[in-house]
């Protein structure tokens, strides 16, 4: 009957959990401090018209 | 009062006021909504107090189609029925849910968002949910979507004592309506089958079938045939148009820690397609979901990026170090195409009372891969755009090969089969909820959805049901009793 009895959650959650606000502003004030130069984002924006799809992944145009 | 045997109710030979069928969301609400008004009222269940695996073997019929699921796993045969099990995610349908979207399919309501607006503050009394949080523009196409959780409610629990108090209320445990019998038009009596298999007629002055999105329409069904037609007197809907929202995996995103999505207490970031977008694209609506995937798995994900943008699959490794990205699963639910051929009927194999076992054909077609690819990408080309990630979307998803017959599929959320139309052709139940062509037979429950939208059916249910007490009372006599 466990079958029976299990919770559906729908959709079944997955995946770790988030840390709270304030520590995920305090670790990112850490990383700040040990990383002198920040990452940059992953792309600045650009028209979705810029796209292109490669072996599923949805990239811009000049993505390498 | 909980609970009474069916065949001292049987004996006593009462005609009550209203009747019951099935205590899942839907009869219970609509019991406890009309036993406060003073309503004489028979609850009837099939099964008992408790999930018993005999009981639930009633459940057992065959789905035919593609992608397979056991019927008598995702739905509960006992007091409380389904909330026994549920997981408590709440949302309401959007506008756009009750209109048609793409042309060809009859997403349609004969009723709208506002004809259920008055009735949610006491929906989510009900279900005891957590605040409504407005949507958010995420870009132009898509939203920043809230779930809204129930604890969840168990109604075998917080409404048995209730019930209990209430003089006026009978609960029959372990009745299980196998027949209706009609004349001149009217239910007169409903033939209940006990746990001894005796057989007992049950009269009431209304009935309303809340036995859920399968054994409505298996009800109806077998009393139609039975009743040689007199119960569906147009049937060509009946048991059609039967749907589900499809689950699925449908890719994987690196995301930027500064992205606006919010992960909520599941660690689910939900989004969805703006009803501009689903107009635009000529899409159903679909519902979006990012889960955030452990370090090491997101690392993974960062080395299949840079198989194909070397550069920047190894900046995001670096960033992944220093936790300025984060690996997601993204899964999609959707608005499944209401389809005459997804359905209901009667089996070849009889349960133990006699009444086939319920077959479902069901299959997803074209147009849910189009739902899905079309949400999906729009997701993609919104990280891209802006800057907060790169999306990878699976291969069927984008026409390589089938459904994945091994991902969740469903959603246990089953809707359809006694669609709500104004048409007699096109749906069993009229505006509200009332069988067309018969005066005092309703239906109550996701059975009466003719389209499902993207959310959790369970706020729209108890939204409908108290409806229905409303219309059943009509409203001279609510306004006395509120």
């Amino acid at each position: 009957m466990k079958t029976l009895l299990r919770r559906f959650p729908c959709p079944s959650p997955r995946g770790g959990v988030r840390p709270s606000a304030p520590r995920r502003i305090a670790l990112l004030g850490l990383l700040a401090l040990a990383t002198p130069a920040r990452a940059r984002p992953i792309a600045a924006a650009a028209p979705a018209t810029g796209l292109i799809l490669r072996d599923g992944w949805l990239l811009h145009r000049d993505d390498s | 009062m909980f609970a009474e045997s069916l065949e001292r109710v049987a004996h006593g030979a009462r005609r009550f006021d209203v009747c019951l069928i099935g205590s899942g969301p839907a009869g219970i609400t609509l019991a406890t909504e009309l036993g406060a008004r003073g309503w004489s009222v028979l609850l009837l269940e099939a099964g008992g107090a408790h999930v018993d695996p005999d009981s639930q073997a009633m459940y057992e019929g065959e789905v035919v189609g593609p992608l397979r699921f056991d019927l008598e796993v995702g739905r509960l045969r006992c007091f409380g029925g389904s909330s026994n099990h549920w997981g408590g995610f709440c949302q309401t349908l959007d506008a756009i849910d009750f209109e048609d979207k793409v042309p060809g399919i009859d997403t349609k309501w004969p009723i709208g968002r506002s004809d259920l607006e008055p009735f949610l503050a006491r929906a989510e009394s009900v279900l005891e949910l957590t605040p409504h949080q407005p949507d958010r523009p995420y870009g132009e196409a898509l939203r920043l979507t809230t779930m809204r959780y129930s604890p969840p409610v168990n109604f075998a629990a917080k409404y048995r004592p209730v019930l209990n108090r209430m003089a006026n209320v009978t609960v029959v445990l372990d009745a299980c309506v196998v027949d209706l019998h009609e004349s001149g038009g009217v239910i007169e009596s409903v033939e209940a089958c006990g746990p001894d298999g005796r057989r007992h007629r049950l009269k009431a002055r209304q009935f309303v079938l809340c036995a859920g999105g399968i054994e409505n329409s298996r009800m109806l069904l077998w009393a139609n045939r039975t009743q040689v037609g007199r119960i569906v007197k147009e049937p060509a809907a009946l048991g059609r148009y039967w749907i589900e929202h499809p689950h699925f995996t449908v890719g994987e995103a690196l995301l930027e820690a500064d992205t606006p999505m919010v992960f909520d207490r599941w660690s689910i970031a939900w989004s969805a397609p703006t009803a501009a977008a689903l107009r635009d694209r000529g899409l159903l609506n679909a519902g979006l979901r990012l889960t955030r995937r452990p370090r090491e798995a997101s690392r993974e994900l960062a080395v299949r990026l840079a198989c194909v943008a070397p550069e920047l699959g190894q900046r995001v490794m670096a960033g992944l170090n220093r936790r300025l990205f984060c690996g997601a699963l993204l899964r999609a639910s959707w608005e499944q195409a209401p389809r005459a051929w997804n359905r209901v009927v009667l089996g070849a194999d009889p349960d133990r009372n006699g009444v086939p076992r319920a077959e479902l054909h069901w299959r997803l077609d074209e147009v849910d891969r189009q739902t899905v690819r079309g949400a999906a990408l729009l997701l993609a080309e919104t990280l891209a755009a802006r800057g907060h990630g790169r999306a990878r979307i699976d291969p069927w998803v984008l026409g390589q090969g089938s459904f994945p017959a091994d991902d969740e599929i469903k959603g246990n959320h089953h809707m359809g089969g006694t669609r709500m139309s104004a048409d007699p052709r096109r749906g069993v139940v009229d505006a509200h909820c009332k069988v067309h062509g018969l005066a005092n037979l309703h239906v109550a429950g996701s059975s009466v959805f003719p389209s499902g939208g993207a959310v959790n059916p369970t706020l729209t249910i108890v939204q409908l049901s108290l409806r229905l007490a409303d219309h059943l009372s009509g409203p001279v006599r609510f306004s006395g009793a509120a």
